[in-house]
């Protein structure tokens, strides 16, 4: 029996333990059912047109000062009331009224309201109360911020008069814009309690981004397909310790087959495995989700570099961990569970900092991931080759730190 | 006496071999601390104003929490930390009510109870095991976090406490009801890592539902994860204890249920 088809039997006699072990449920169903849940709940962060199931409530109130009588209070009064009908525009996502400022800031703190905005002749014009991670109040100060600035303020301008104007004049824009502005704000507010300065987000975060275009169905159809590809490779690797604990190897290694030959077969036990998982996800995602995985051919050479080079990582893992295939396995769920979040596979990276973003983006499950998002909408080999090249050299890389362990420090008298 | 006395060994031995183990301590507690490391670095900065950075302050609009204090700025961070300790609580209760399970494969359950020990005890410390379990892990989870710089204590420790102890009593309950019918322990390994991570994403752990679909919202709240985030925001962001309250009791709710269900299942064993 050649090599080749040593290796080859080895592969198929994996790739029948991985079928029989339950891999149709915990290697479809979960993933499957983990698109479903992520696609369903963070639609609002990749949704353009997204609107709030119900509309913000949104309490106007005079500054406590500027409730006494008098010709300043009235302007302030009026400013509220001006404030009132400017946000009520997009009553898709506000329903605003005007209220005292106690009974605003105390509607907060109940929870019966979302936001309040305290308004005051005097710096800071506008006051908005609120939870320090509300999206409310996020996409809200935005759209104020507008349209403080189209209203002239650096000349004093809520008097101006210029909040007099409508708001589709103002800077209330269309809902479609309004549904984007949220987003953005949503995107941004979320992680950190923090919102992204307002140049971004009337551009739309990260526009240049492999993940900018996608819906959430088709981020995270891809997403969870590279994290669940990882663990389906690592289950052939743990086969392979585990044949050495049961003597399965031994028995193996004394009919002639050579530890160069058994290792190989794992590591292509594992590639193959992962393709195959591949291959069924981007069939079944297509089909439950419609998501498009683009030109075949990309996406074939993609998913067959990327699964090498877990193949390859999950190697290196066996390679350095003690022969045992509870601590393989073990340890491979803990690397590929921490490099699915630092990888964007199950926090989304449009609501991650951009610094986040590009300091793991060297990682081999992210460059499938943005590879892959890349392919989905419309990118060609070519486009991809820096990615396909990149694969390709950390599996190398991988292989030969793993060899060079097990050659050096586990010689085998086998 | 004899009874509680009973109980308390057989559930100190629980946790006890549970912390034993490496890889136990590696899941349990060394995983979401340098998870929650990751977090905090990314966070880093975040607390001040939440619109700091966004010109916003310049452009004449000034920020202020519900309640008026800078305690609450803090609440964005430490709620994603929050997240992650609420996942790994529930994962590890989950995973860890398979235990009982594993007694009964291995013999020790049916010796036990041919030595006269009543059946009801062995599920009491079976259950009360779960929580010293989860009692060590937060013990361990917010000692380093807090070192590592999350501030638990700027609202007072009640703000804290009180929702972790709800999301352990919950976690145990919740862990036990699986337990009552579920026995695999692949499955229940696979439950556990699973499940808390969705029950994270769908309540709220680390993103406001604002942004989810009206029936994500709704299904909330059947979520325990999604009313222990409750039980953290009304100590830091609203009106402490009075806003604590609610969340609390839904938490003993899901407590209770889960370990009547939970006892139900396990009346199985006994005969």
């Amino acid at each position: 029996m050649s090599a080749a088809r040593q290796v080859g039997a080895i592969a198929v006699h994996h790739l029948h333990r991985v079928l029989r072990g339950g891999a149709p449920v915990w290697l479809v169903v979960i993933p499957l059912a983990l698109i479903y849940v992520l696609g369903v709940t963070m639609h609002g962060f990749f949704a353009a047109e997204y609107a709030p199931p119900e509309p913000y409530r949104v309490l106007v109130a005079p500054a406590q000062g500027a409730q006494d009588a008098g010709e300043r209070a009235a302007a302030v009064a009026q400013r509220a009331v001006t404030i009132v009908e400017h946000v009520s525009h997009a009553r898709e996502y506000f329903s605003a009224s005007l209220a005292a400022a106690e009974q605003a800031r105390r509607a907060v703190l109940d929870r019966t309201a979302d936001v309040a905005v305290i308004v005051s002749d005097e710096e800071p014009q506008l006051t908005i109360v609120a939870p320090p991670e509300s999206i409310a109040a996020a996409s809200l100060a935005h759209h104020l911020r507008r349209f403080l600035a189209a209203s002239g303020s650096e000349q004093s301008g809520l008097e101006q008069s210029g909040l007099e104007q409508s708001g589709s004049e103002q800077g209330f824009p269309p809902s479609g814009a309004a549904g984007r502005e949220i987003q953005a704000a949503a995107g941004t507010a979320a992680p950190a309690g923090t919102a992204a300065p307002a140049e971004s987000m009337a551009a739309g975060a990260g526009t240049n981004t492999p993940w900018s275009g996608a819906g959430a169905f088709e981020y995270f159809s891809i997403a969870i397909t590279v994290m669940f590809m990882t663990f389906a490779a690592h289950s052939a690797m743990t086969y392979s310790a585990q044949d050495r604990k049961t003597g399965a190897y031994l028995r193996i290694r004394s009919m002639g087959v050579s530890r160069g030959t058994y290792l190989a077969g794992g590591v292509v036990s594992a590639a193959a495995i992962g393709t195959a998982f591949a291959l069924t996800m981007a069939v079944v995602t297509g089909a439950l989700f419609r998501v498009d995985w683009g030109d075949p051919v990309a996406w074939f050479l993609m998913t067959v570099t990327g699964a090498a080079s877990i193949a390859a990582l999950s190697f290196c893992i066996m390679a350095v961990l003690p022969a045992n295939p509870k601590t393989v396995e073990s340890a491979g769920g803990t690397i590929y569970t921490l490099l699915a979040f630092l990888g964007g596979s199950t926090v989304p990276l449009n609501i991650m900092p951009d610094w986040f973003a590009r300091l793991f983006a060297w990682l081999p499950n992210r460059r499938m991931l943005d590879a892959f998002l890349a392919i989905a909408q419309g990118a060609s080999v070519q486009a991809v080759s820096g990615d396909l090249a990149a694969l390709a050299g950390i599996a190398a890389a991988l292989l030969a730190a793993g060899w060079a362990v097990l050659a050096v420090a586990r010689k085998e008298g086998v | 006496m004899a009874s509680l006395k009973r109980i308390a060994w057989m559930s100190t031995q629980a946790a006890l071999r549970t912390y034993v183990a490496a890889e136990s301590l590696v899941w349990i507690i060394g995983m979401p601390i340098v998870l929650s490391l990751v977090l905090s670095l990314w966070m880093g900065g975040a607390s001040g104003s939440p619109w700091a950075d966004a010109g916003l302050s310049d452009a004449g609009i000034a920020y202020e929490t519900p309640r008026g204090d800078a305690a609450a700025l803090e609440y964005p961070a430490m709620s994603r930390v929050f997240g992650v300790y609420l996942i790994f609580v529930f994962s590890a209760l989950i995973t860890r009510s398979g235990a009982i399970h594993e007694e009964a494969r291995r013999g020790t359950l049916q010796r036990a109870l041919a030595m006269g020990v009543p059946h009801w005890e062995i599920v009491a410390a079976h259950g009360t095991g779960l929580v010293l379990v989860g009692l060590v892990q937060a013990v361990a989870f917010f000692g380093v976090t807090g070192l590592l710089g999350t501030p638990w204590l700027a609202s007072g420790w009640s703000a804290v406490a009180l929702p972790v102890a709800g999301a352990i009593l919950a976690a145990a309950g919740v862990a036990v009801g699986i337990a009552g019918f579920v026995r695999s322990g692949p499955l229940l390994q696979m439950i556990g890592g699973g499940g808390p991570s969705m029950l994270a994403m769908m309540g709220g752990a680390f993103f406001p539902l604002d942004v989810a679909p009206a029936g994500v919202q709704r299904l909330a709240f059947l979520n325990p994860v999604h009313w222990a985030v409750e039980a953290l925001s009304g100590g830091f962001v609203y009106k402490g204890l009075e806003s604590q309250a609610a969340p609390l009791a839904v938490l003993l709710l899901f407590a209770v249920a889960g370990a009547v269900i939970g006892v139900q299942g396990l009346r199985r064993d006994e005969a």
